[in-house]
């Protein structure tokens, strides 16, 4: 088969040079006289012939048309040997090639077979539990209507975590508000940027502070404590919520958020509680905290320490949820400048729940001011997907909060101290400050930060940071509440991986990790 | 016998063997020729072949088309031809070959490229060259016939 072109040019010019050296062979050089002596003819170059010849006739020899052939059939064979040599040499290269191509051929399949496999198994997962959805409305059908209750009546709204139990039973907490007048499903989204941490953001005049200010009610009426860090604002705008406008108090609440997400930490792995009954309790005892960073961005200039906002920042977003402490960052971006461009919180903000507010001219407004267009983009916690939504339309700024607030009070010791700052604000003195016998000596809310963002070498290892060995079992046990897994988790404490030479470690530390979990130390 | 039972105080276990002899031995790889390269070999060995081929005939048609340059052809010639010779004697390997091919290649076209001189050379010399080879085979004959007589002789 033929592969290469130059096989062509090769074999041409190999036979032309064999024909050419054929001719020129055949052909006689010199002239030669046919002759008679006798009897015989006979032919031969002139001095060849006898004196006593008789001339017959003279053949032409073509001796010119020799050397001609002679001379192309040479060039013809240079040309063979050069080209042949030529693409012998390439050849192995173009073979070599060839085989990568076929072996990224093959990647690329392999790795569309493992691209469909996967869309596949999302796709069965996302039937799945829309079976699972399916199954439970009507199991709680049937629930409603053996208690005698008509299931497509509009139910009391549930707050906190309460379940369908709770429902039955209003002593406890149902909020006989009638549920928002807002179109349940195409709003149904805001459940998702209520009780998780979240980043809202957009140009200016894109409606992120009144979206926010209806988050902020959506909250208060789930039964949160709503805690507003806004260093433009004052009381006025914020009436019914603990506002905290200047930087030094946010700072100040900021160092208090990390610690108050630590400390429970520190409570959760020595009680005996499940994760499940550890946030019940919390909404319980009123400690469901939420947090609002208006104009975040500007926080990294007036803020002094850094690596403070840098923790606040990555704790909200890790270690949050599990202890009701969700923040809602408003901010003009979404890259790492949109909190002043510290370094190490671009992952972070990637893999934020976000949602971006678009703003539209206000064609009736001379300036052409912008306006929300009531149009919003959002993407999940982790997911690249972006989603348009519909915002709320509010007709004018919610600047009271005072009828949105639950029944519960908050229980919680900062808001009931007195203060000494704007409003209801309480001092920072009384911030976790009681006792400074029970502050850590070891910080250990940065150390597992470090852990987390394996940005510190494993904690059993000799390099991590000189701890007591109470200190790094407790740490430890920070870890393994983060419930990454018991891989994840034997990576981030002693740094082995399963299989290969070190699988006997793995084996060891495993071993380890189920005493931790025990309670051994 | 459990593997407990086993006494292993007195194994060197960091002796006992070699990693290598468990692991895979690099082994020589054979170099598959694919078809497209013997093709390549082989025009470039022909074309080769006949660059030398076609320099003798070229040189030669050349030296019978200016008979002013035959004194020196005849000189030349043989005497390159006998120092490729002796080269191709001493050589190894590719040069061997290579100075091999290049005396075959220029014989043949000193030969075959002149047919019609060597021809007329044998005609004109026919008698001297009857004599000459009447000679050549007297001699052998003389001298091989004295060299068995003189061999059996040793043998009896």
């Amino acid at each position: 088969m033929l592969i290469n072109k130059n096989q062509v040019i090769v074999s041409g010019l190999l036979a032309l040079g064999i024909a050419g050296f054929g001719v020129a062979t055949a052909l006689q050089f010199n002239d030669r006289i046919e002759y008679r002596i006798g009897n015989r003819i006979e032919s031969n170059p002139a001095w060849l012939v006898p004196p006593k010849a008789e001339f017959k006739s003279l053949e032409r020899g073509y001796g010119g048309l020799k050397i001609l052939l002679a001379l192309l059939g040479t060039g013809g064979m240079v040309a063979v040997m050069l080209i042949a040599r030529s693409e012998g040499q390439q050849e192995p290269i173009r073979q070599k090639i060839k085989g990568y191509q076929n072996q990224a051929y093959e990647f690329s399949h392999a790795a569309e077979s493992a691209y469909q496999m996967a869309k596949t198994q999302m796709e069965y997962k996302k039937l799945l539990e829309a079976d699972e959805v399916a199954f439970e409305g009507e199991i709680e059908t049937a629930y409603c209507e053996s208690l005698g209750i008509d299931p497509n009546q509009q139910q009391p709204a549930l707050t906190g975590t309460a379940t369908l139990d709770s429902a039955t039973n209003p002593s406890s907490k149902v909020n006989d508000a009638p549920v928002s007048a807002i179109e349940p499903n195409k709003y149904a989204y805001i459940k998702g940027f209520v009780s998780s941490t979240c980043l809202c953001w957009g140009n200016q005049g894109g409606g992120k502070s009144w979206f926010v200010r209806h988050l902020v009610c959506e909250k208060l009426k789930l039964g949160y404590r709503v805690i507003v860090f806004d260093p433009n604002s004052n009381q006025a705008s914020w009436e019914g919520v603990e506002l905290y406008n200047s930087y030094a108090e946010i700072e100040r609440m900021m160092r208090w958020y990390v610690d108050e997400v630590m400390e429970r930490y520190t409570e959760f792995c020595a009680s005996t509680f499940t994760e499940e009954d550890w946030r019940k309790q919390l909404w319980e005892q009123g400690k469901a905290i939420s947090i609002i960073c208006e104009e975040a961005t500007t926080y990294a200039d007036f803020i002094e320490d850094g690596e403070l906002l840098v923790k606040f920042v990555k704790v909200a977003n890790t270690l949050s949820r599990k202890q009701e402490m969700p923040v809602t960052f408003v901010t003009h971006n979404n890259t790492q400048t949109c909190f002043g461009n510290i370094k190490g919180l671009g992952n972070v903000i990637a893999r934020m729940q976000q949602i971006e507010l678009i703003p539209t001219t206000d064609k009736n407004s001379p300036t052409a001011q912008p306006i929300a267009s009531g149009k919003a983009f959002i993407k999940t916690d982790g997911s690249d997907k972006w989603v348009e939504v519909e915002t709320p339309k509010i007709e004018s700024k919610i600047t009271d909060f005072r009828g949105f607030q639950g029944q519960k009070k908050q229980p919680i010791s900062i808001s009931e101290k007195p203060s000494g700052t704007v409003g209801n604000v309480p001092a920072q003195d009384t911030i976790n400050a009681g006792n400074p016998d029970e502050t850590p000596t070891v910080d250990l809310e940065a150390l597992l930060t470090n852990v987390l963002t394996e940005v510190s070498p494993p904690v059993f290892s000799s390099d991590f940071a000189p701890l007591e060995h109470s200190e790094r079992v407790q740490l430890a046990r920070l870890v393994i509440a983060q419930n990454l897994g018991k891989e994840k988790t034997i990576l981030l404490l002693w740094g082995a991986r399963p299989g290969g030479r070190n699988h006997a470690m793995y084996t060891e530390a495993r071993a380890m990790l189920e005493r931790l979990i025990k309670g051994e130390e | 016998m459990l593997s407990q039972d086993f006494d292993t105080s007195e194994f060197d276990y960091l002796n006992a063997g070699n990693f290598a002899q468990a692991e895979q031995q690099p082994q020589s790889k054979t170099t598959e020729i694919t078809n497209i390269e013997r093709f390549w070999n082989l025009t470039g060995n022909w074309g080769e072949f006949g660059s030398y081929f076609g320099a003798g005939l070229s040189a030669s048609l050349v030296v019978r088309a200016i008979p002013a340059l035959i004194p020196s052809a005849v000189i030349l010639i043989p005497a390159s031809a006998l120092g490729l010779g002796l080269y191709a004697l001493s050589a190894d390997g590719p040069s061997k070959v290579r100075s091999q091919l290049i005396l075959i290649a220029v014989a043949t076209a000193l030969l075959a490229g002149n047919w019609d001189a060597w021809q007329a050379w044998i005609l004109a010399n026919s008698q001297l060259l009857i004599l000459s080879f009447a000679l050549i085979v007297i001699t052998l004959v003389f001298v091989g016939t004295q060299v068995w007589s003189k061999l059996s002789n040793v043998n009896q």
